[in-house]
């Protein structure tokens, strides 16, 4: 007796497809809308930011039930203008360009500050080698170098100190941009410049190698996560609260530290707290600096 | 054949074995060395072109003032390049190190290099690299423990075949000798033997 042998038709196999089709659509995470753009200005390499900022749009696509994919701006206009032209949902902001939004484009909702090594505001160190004698700005006589005209710590706040205690380095231009903090480390370290400005991390990774603290600059809020003006209202509460409950899991502490080890914590930020910076951006402006 | 003649020649035969043996170092030294020296140069060389082209680079971006990238360079030369890098070091003009690699071990034998990198109107660097040489080292010392083996052997080998061929010799010599002292013998027993008894028949 022959044994009989079932083979599924087209049909059955096309239904059967499409079923299964349709049942792997439904079991697997998928967000409905359009992804939203978490943009981050280019203060270190892409490969490096995406390393850093992957683990939090992943933590917010969970948060709002909405995909956060992640960009990563070739400079930092274009990203104070993306986040103007509301091109992009989320922005990570310094201090400077927040100030520069603001300027440009008006406020925008703000999301959360970043607090680090339990403070949310931070400062700069003008540095100069151990074995130089001067003790304070107005004793540096050699170049000067900072990091890029839009870091906080790296340029306006030290040229706004220059500006009161040795305005001679600026108006003769005895200036270079390095464009990192470690740069300014080390090339005041080989000697090529007297003096220079980093951020306090960099000069405690330093100072061991022979960098000394000349004088610290004024304090200013931290950096921040702004949102788009054209966002969905709703989500804007679950962002903040996203972002201050951060601290409360070790998976959260492990989003932060990703990020910057040293935060601690994300919380509230209104746009006054940037006043005093602000301050010192207009004054710099008004001595034309950045030109 | 004389006896103290093939004693005088044996002299010779050793005296030849010794001579062998002596070309065989000779020559097994002079090939081990001019190997040696083809690596050390080849070496050289190439540690000759490592830093010129490292300082070509490094003087680009001392240029630039891209000092963080010249500290990843150095030990990431140290590290990747096959050279038997030892040490890499960049000394800046205040005495300040901005680079420096160097390796787990401390060679036996090295080479040092030097070279001043010039950037800018006032600024100047010093580039020293200092080249491991002790897997040449290893690899002529096995060479010659192989070589001094093979000669050894090859004279223990001609050593034992002159003493078979001179044991040889001496026994056919030793042998003629006492044939010749037997023959002699014989003929002077049988002339006393015809002294003695006249018509003595010999069978």
């Amino acid at each position: 007796m022959k044994k009989l042998r079932c083979y599924p038709s087209q049909g059955v196999s096309f239904k059967t497809l499409s079923i299964l089709f349709l049942l792997c659509c439904i079991n697997s995470p998928s967000y409905s809308q359009k992804p939203l753009v978490l943009g981050i200005h280019p203060y270190r390499s892409i490969r490096i930011l995406e390393k850093k900022f992957t683990p939090l749009t992943a933590y917010l696509s969970k948060e709002l039930g909405q995909k956060v994919v992640l960009r990563v701006g070739t400079s930092y206009q274009e990203h104070i203008d993306a986040i103007g032209q509301d091109q992009i949902d989320i922005a990570y902001m310094g201090p400077v360009p927040y100030i520069d939004l603001v300027n440009q484009y008006g406020v925008k909702p703000l999301l959360a500050c970043q607090v680090t090594n339990g403070s949310p505001t931070f400062e700069g160190i003008i540095v100069t080698r151990k074995d130089n004698s001067a003790t304070s700005l107005a004793e540096i006589k050699g170049d000067f170098s900072f990091v890029d005209p839009q870091s906080t710590m790296g340029y306006i706040l030290p040229a706004y100190m220059l500006l009161h205690d040795n305005p001679e380095i600026l108006k003769k231009k005895h200036y270079q941009f390095l464009k990192s903090h470690e740069n300014v480390a080390l090339g005041v370290l080989a000697g090529d410049f007297e003096a220079g400005a980093v951020k306090e991390s960099v000069y405690h990774t330093y100072e061991k190698r022979g960098l000394k603290q000349l004088v610290a600059t004024p304090a200013v809020a931290e950096h921040l996560f702004v949102a788009s003006s054209k966002i969905e209202e709703r989500l804007i509460p679950i962002l903040r609260q996203a972002f201050f409950k951060l601290k409360e899991s070790p998976e959260g502490q492990g989003i932060m530290q990703a990020i910057k080890p040293t935060i601690t914590d994300f919380i509230p930020i209104s746009d006054s707290d940037y006043d005093s910076l602000r301050h010192i951006v207009d004054e710099l402006a008004i001595a034309g600096i950045p030109e | 054949m004389n006896k103290s003649f093939f004693a005088k020649n044996q002299i010779k035969y050793w005296s030849g074995l010794v001579l062998v043996s002596i070309t065989l170092v000779v020559i097994a030294w002079s090939a081990i060395s001019s190997f040696h020296d083809a690596q050390v140069t080849e070496i050289k060389l190439d540690s000759k072109n490592h830093i010129q082209f490292f300082s070509d680079i490094i003087h680009e971006k001392l240029q630039d003032k891209n000092y963080t990238s010249v500290e990843t360079l150095l030990p990431h030369w140290g590290e990747q390049y096959d050279l038997h890098v030892a040490e890499v070091t960049l000394i800046m003009a205040n005495g300040f190190i901005l680079g420096e690699y160097h390796s787990k071990e401390n060679p036996a034998h090295k080479l040092l290099f030097s070279t001043t990198i010039p950037y800018s109107y006032k600024g100047s660097a010093d580039l020293h690299l200092v080249v491991d040489l002790t897997s040449i080292y290893t690899r002529t010392r096995h060479l010659i423990n192989v070589f001094g083996i093979i000669i050894v052997i090859s004279t223990l080998i001609l050593a034992f075949m002159m003493w078979l061929f001179i044991r040889k010799h001496s026994l056919a010599i030793e042998l003629t000798n006492r044939s010749q002292l037997l023959t002699k013998a014989v003929a002077e027993l049988k002339s006393e033997i015809s002294a003695v008894v006249p018509h003595f028949k010999w069978t």
